[in-house]
């Protein structure tokens, strides 16, 4: 008999509010091996790591760790088997220190409970010369930069004896240099035994560095491979599985130009900006995340006061007071965290629709429920958001038809301009297809589009015209037909500096 | 009053989750229905109180008189949880509601007795002082950025000493005519009941329906969306404390009226039960939820509690222990309603 997988997951489902994030999953990773999970957007990747790192208790499945069974796994239990997961938003503490955040689940402690610092310093600079990087323990957390972040949420799993490791799309905030040292420290912990779940929608990487890759389609596993044995394109037709989501159109017949952004400066991000958006015209802003594309929208949107450059509307320059104005002057902003700026959880689909047009639902200033609910209806309608009632509060909805009320909401006051801060983070395939059909129903009629995106499989499919962002700076444009994520991204790095990257983490 | 009261369930019916779909026991289920609707719980809360009390003590509770005194000492209250339950709805509240009532009642008294202004006048300054602490307050919070905990704490010392600086032992008595604003009464209860009821009916009514108070539950659901929303938060918050400034400057010129005397210890520690009050009637540190008749009706049920001690002879040092039990269980229920959701 072999000996047993460092992982074994079976038969592992969890559901959430309107979407089953996992079904049926069963995973085997062995010890010494790096094991990429791949798939889109919501495909349930993120949510399995999260599973196997105690974070979720799953539905229903079980769990081997070495042979032996998991139950009731928190995070706390998984720390003490030598489970460690960083997460995309990571989870250090920014006002401690590096060493105090590497041993923050299980302190050295002297008499009377003190900590004991020069220990874990100590420890945590032999942790760090080990991973061949070096960090000074005494650093506080705040002031590294992401890739510096990331190795310390690392060094936190190897202050335990380390056996599994959860990297949860470990390069999305990283420069190319700083994948690559990634990399070779990732190949190190391999060497010593350390099992890696790797978890990316990046392709190139996978084949750079993974042993064997386990895709998952809307929370289904559609296959493990040897990544020796495969090749892009099957993995790509594992993960999508259906035909293409969405044809790009015919070129638009665009019409006047809507918004000229001239040497747009708002610190601390954002440097020196500058593009057009024509009526009918869907362009990207593409570039690493950081790169003060984000910070751009919101300058133009009133939310920042920009420091220099001019912004015109239809011709005729603006400076607004807040974001109030912009919405006046015909400009509508989804921002990217649907949860945190976007939409009012407890409300309900159709008090957040109206959130943007309460004076349209109101008469001498008291709300119609009769108008407010037209209102809704016709965008549920529209948008084909899966309500049972336009009165269900919007927790209740899966991720997806949350997207879609917050672009109804964007859509109610009609706008001349909207802005789109990552279209599709966290819905599911279907959602995603949608919500490309509705943004291209949209700029066919008429609307200018402005949607940032990190995702350039995305920005590749929607854009008209794309201008690449890097470092706070406009450095370059490509036409939307016929560029490669290549060209791209060599824009995108080629003017990274770290120090930009770092001002966002 | 009836009216808005139904309006007000309704609305706030509708814009409820549907309730699970399986079938749960009865009991549970009138548990969940209660647990629901906070103004419900009071109201079969405030039912049980009543109808126990006039059965037991047929000649001392239902009386044209001693309901009269409860109103009396619950229009105060009143009138202050309707600012509060607006502030709280916006997910901020207000410690310095004592001090600036005081404030407002010690002014008015100096007005009119020490510079011998007419009545209005006095009613006038007061409210003034009312609407200018409120206004600072706001400033505090949105302008200079400082927690409504700790700004509202610092001015609640603040206005409490200015109260002393202004008139050190108080102003007493005031004018006939001023002592007129709160002592005359109207088909049995005296004015200060009938304002409460003015303001609780007009401001129930506002916070329900009005596109401009509707904004305020936007504020204290997620204050980041509704700033990119179109909300101008800060100026709304603002418009916010100025609105229970000026409640706690009206209930300081009653107060002093009714006494026909300004008192500069008057509404000492009133916040915490006014808060209390509004956290009973459905409002949570958290903001986005609430409204004013559940408030008032956690105001009612407070100073029935307290009629009914009294008339029962227990110690009235026992009405705190009950009011406090009675919030940590209405907050007990409320957590129970939220894992049932999630």
């Amino acid at each position: 008999m072999t000996a047993p997988p460092r992982l074994a997951v079976r038969s592992t489902r969890k559901r959430f509010p309107g979407v089953q994030a996992l079904d049926d999953v069963s995973l085997e990773v062995r010890p010494g091996e790096i094991h990429a999970l791949l798939g889109e957007n919501g495909a349930g990747k993120s949510t399995l790591g999260k599973v196997i790192g105690g974070v979720y208790a799953p539905d229903t499945g079980e769990m081997d760790l070495d042979g032996t069974p998991l139950r009731g796994l928190d995070e706390h239990m998984a720390a003490g088997l030598g489970i460690a997961i960083v997460h995309q938003e990571g989870s250090l503490v920014s006002q401690l220190t590096v060493a105090e955040n590497v041993f923050a689940g299980h302190p050295i402690t002297k008499s009377f409970g003190r900590v004991d610092r020069a220990e874990i310093r100590r420890r945590t600079k032999a942790i760090m010369s080990d991973m061949g990087v070096e960090i000074d323990p005494g650093a506080m957390v705040y002031s590294l930069s992401a890739a510096q972040a990331q190795i310390v949420e690392i060094a936190k799993g190897l202050s335990h004896d380390l056996r599994l490791l959860i990297l949860d799309e470990p390069t999305a905030a990283l420069t190319l240099t700083e994948t690559k040292r990634l990399f070779v420290l990732l190949r190190r912990l391999k060497e010593t035994g350390v099992a890696v779940i790797y978890i990316s929608h990046r392709l190139a990487e996978i084949f750079e560095l993974c042993d064997r890759v386990t895709v998952l389609k809307d929370g289904r596993v559609t296959g493990t491979r040897d990544v020796q044995h495969t090749t892009m394109d099957e993995l790509i037709r594992l993960m999508v599985g259906r035909e293409v989501l969405f044809q790009r159109g015919p070129a638009p017949t665009v019409g006047d130009v809507i918004l000229e952004v001239d040497h747009l400066v708002s610190p601390p991000v954002v440097e020196d900006i500058s593009f057009t958006v024509r009526a009918g015209e869907l362009v990207c802003l593409a570039g690493l995340v950081g790169s003060g594309r984000s910070e751009a929208c919101e300058a133009i949107f009133g939310v920042h006061r920009p420091a220099s450059g001019t912004i015109r509307l239809k011709g005729r320059e603006v400076q607004f007071g807040g974001p109030w104005d912009a919405i006046a002057a015909g400009i509508g902003m989804m921002p990217e965290d649907r949860k945190d700026g976007g939409l009012f959880l407890d409300h309900s689909v159709a008090q957040n629709i109206s959130a943007t047009v309460l004076h349209t639902v109101s008469r001498r200033g008291v709300i119609s429920k009769r108008m407010t609910e037209e209102l809704a209806d016709r965008f549920i309608k529209m948008l084909r958001i899966a309500t049972p009632s336009p009165w269900q509060t919007l927790d209740n909805l899966s991720g997806g038809n949350q997207q879609k009320v917050l672009l109804a909401k964007w859509l109610a006051p009609e706008p001349a301009l909207l802005i789109v801060d990552e279209p599709t983070r966290g819905v599911d395939v279907g959602a995603r297809a949608e919500i490309y059909r509705i943004l291209g129903d949209l700029k066919a009629r008429g609307l200018a589009i402005v949607v940032v995106s990190s995702d350039l499989p995305e920005v590749l499919t929607l854009a008209d015209r794309i201008i690449v962002i890097a470092a706070g700076r406009s450095v370059g444009e490509l036409p939307g037909e016929g560029a490669t994520e290549e060209d791209v991204l060599r824009l995108a790095t080629r003017y990274t500096r770290l120090d930009a990257v770092e001002k966002v983490a | 009053m009836n009216d808005v009261q139904a309006e007000t369930a309704s609305e706030q019916d509708s814009t409820r989750p549907p309730s699970a779909s399986a079938r749960p026991s009865l009991a549970s289920r009138i548990l969940v229905t209660l647990a629901e609707s906070r103004p419900l719980t009071l109201l079969v809360l405030i039912a049980v109180l009543v109808i126990g009390m006039s059965v037991l003590y047929p000649n001392n509770f239902p009386t044209p008189s001693n309901i009269s005194a409860v109103m009396l000492n619950a229009a105060q209250n009143g009138i202050l949880v309707t600012g509060m339950m607006l502030l709280m709805i916006a997910g901020v509240f207000d410690l310095s509601i004592g001090s600036i009532l005081a404030l407002a009642g010690v002014w008015a008294g100096v007005v009119v007795h020490v510079w011998g202004y007419p009545a209005p006048a006095g009613l006038l300054v007061g409210l003034a002082v009312g609407i200018v602490a409120g206004a600072f307050n706001g400033f505090l919070v949105t302008r200079v950025g400082i927690n409504a905990l700790i700004a509202t704490l610092g001015t609640l010392a603040i206005y409490r000493g200015l109260t002393y600086v202004t008139a050190g032992t108080g102003v007493t008595p005031i004018s006939d005519e001023f002592k007129a604003y709160g002592q005359t009464v109207i088909l049995g209860f005296q004015t200060p009941f009938w304002i409460m009821l003015a303001i609780v009916g007009t401001f129930a009514w506002a916070i329900a329906r009005t596109a401009f108070f509707r904004q305020f539950y936007f504020i204290g659901g997620n204050a980041r969306a509704a700033k990119l929303s179109g909300i101008r938060v800060a100026r709304l918050t603002v418009v916010g404390f100025v609105i229970m400034g000026l409640l706690a400057g009206l209930a300081g010129v009653i107060g002093a009226s009714r006494l026909n005397s300004a008192v500069v210890s008057a509404g000492i520690s009133v916040e915490l039960s006014v808060i209390t009050a509004a956290v009973l009637g459905g409002a949570s540190l958290r903001g986005g939820e609430g409204s004013v008749i559940g408030g008032v009706l956690g105001v009612m049920f407070i100073a029935l509690v307290q009629n009914a001690m009294i008339i029962n002879s227990i110690g009235i040092f026992w009405q705190p222990i009950v009011t406090g039990s009675v919030l940590l269980l209405a907050v007990s229920l409320d957590r129970f309603k939220r894992s049932r959701r999630t």
